[in-house]
């Protein structure tokens, strides 16, 4: 059975930390899980053989946050943006994010993920992955918080085959 | 010396532009494109001295790339910058000819590491 790889708290700062250059503390947080009510980005990995594996929900505040960050944009849009919805620039930064934090979820020995798709917190992820964000399984629900920008919350869920 | 980075992200291209500069590299002539197959047009039209690439691209992936250049007896020095760290990924880019692979995310340290032996 291929070994299912969910990172680390530390894990997921390291990789924030490096792409943003800032601060970011993290910490235990409450799953984040797309409704029409609330809304979140989602990056959808998949492996090889195209199977989904695992997803990555990010609420708007992160969203906002860590795209305006890794784009150099002022705080004060980012703030703005946490009410209004995302920039094109945030949502693209963004999901650059949702991609590169596919090295989360690779390991040595391990089946290997890429990226495969994205929604932004406009849409509603496919049934099959809203399906995998409401499970209890294997999980890490994170509240992550930016230096010079402000927290949100990212659950990423891998997938048992 | 002319580099040309491929990325389908704008913000990474402007970040490995960034880090170029930080890493001490500050007078390169720099091209870019979003893809493997815009990036064998640039390398072809721009004769980069060196391809800075992504691996997961749409339309043509960056491992793509270097063995289309390499099929087609093209040697520009090549390296990856990219979210693919694992060793077999690495053993992979080395078999298909690649010079090195940065793992993102990426310091100008690292950068200065692996392109001082290319650009001096």
């Amino acid at each position: 059975m291929a070994t299912l790889v969910l990172p680390s708290p530390k894990d997921v700062r390291d990789l924030v930390e490096g792409l943003l250059g800032r601060d970011v503390t993290v910490s235990p947080g409450r799953p984040v899980v797309p409704t029409a009510d609330v809304r979140a980005a989602v990056g959808v990995y998949v492996d090889d053989n195209l199977n989904l594996a695992a997803a990555a929900a990010a609420d708007l505040p992160f969203c906002a946050f860590a795209g305006s960050a890794l784009g150099l944009i002022p705080v004060a849009h980012a703030e703005g943006a946490s009410e209004e919805g995302l920039t094109a620039a945030m949502w693209e930064n963004f999901a650059e994010i949702l991609n590169v934090g596919a090295a989360l979820l690779n390991r040595d020995g391990a089946a290997h993920l890429r990226l495969y798709s994205t929604t932004s917190p406009a849409e509603l992820p496919a049934p099959d992955v809203a399906e995998l964000l409401r499970g209890f399984g294997n999980r890490i629900d994170l509240t992550i918080d930016i230096a010079g920008y402000g927290a949100g919350s990212l659950s990423i869920v891998r997938k048992a085959f | 010396m002319k580099v040309l980075i491929v990325d389908d992200s704008r913000v990474m291209r402007q970040i490995v532009s960034r880090t170029l500069r930080q890493a001490g590299f500050d007078d390169l002539d720099l091209v870019e494109a979003e893809n493997g197959r815009q990036g064998c047009e640039q390398v072809r039209s721009e004769r980069p001295d060196l391809v800075l690439s992504d691996w997961n691209m749409p339309e043509m992936s960056g491992i793509e790339f270097l063995r289309n250049l390499r099929d087609t007896g093209d040697q520009t020095p090549f390296g990856f910058v990219t979210s693919e760290g694992t060793a077999e990924m690495r053993e992979t880019a080395t078999a298909a000819g690649a010079l090195f692979l940065v793992a993102k995310p990426f310091t100008p340290e690292a950068f200065a590491e692996v392109l001082s032996p290319v650009l001096g």
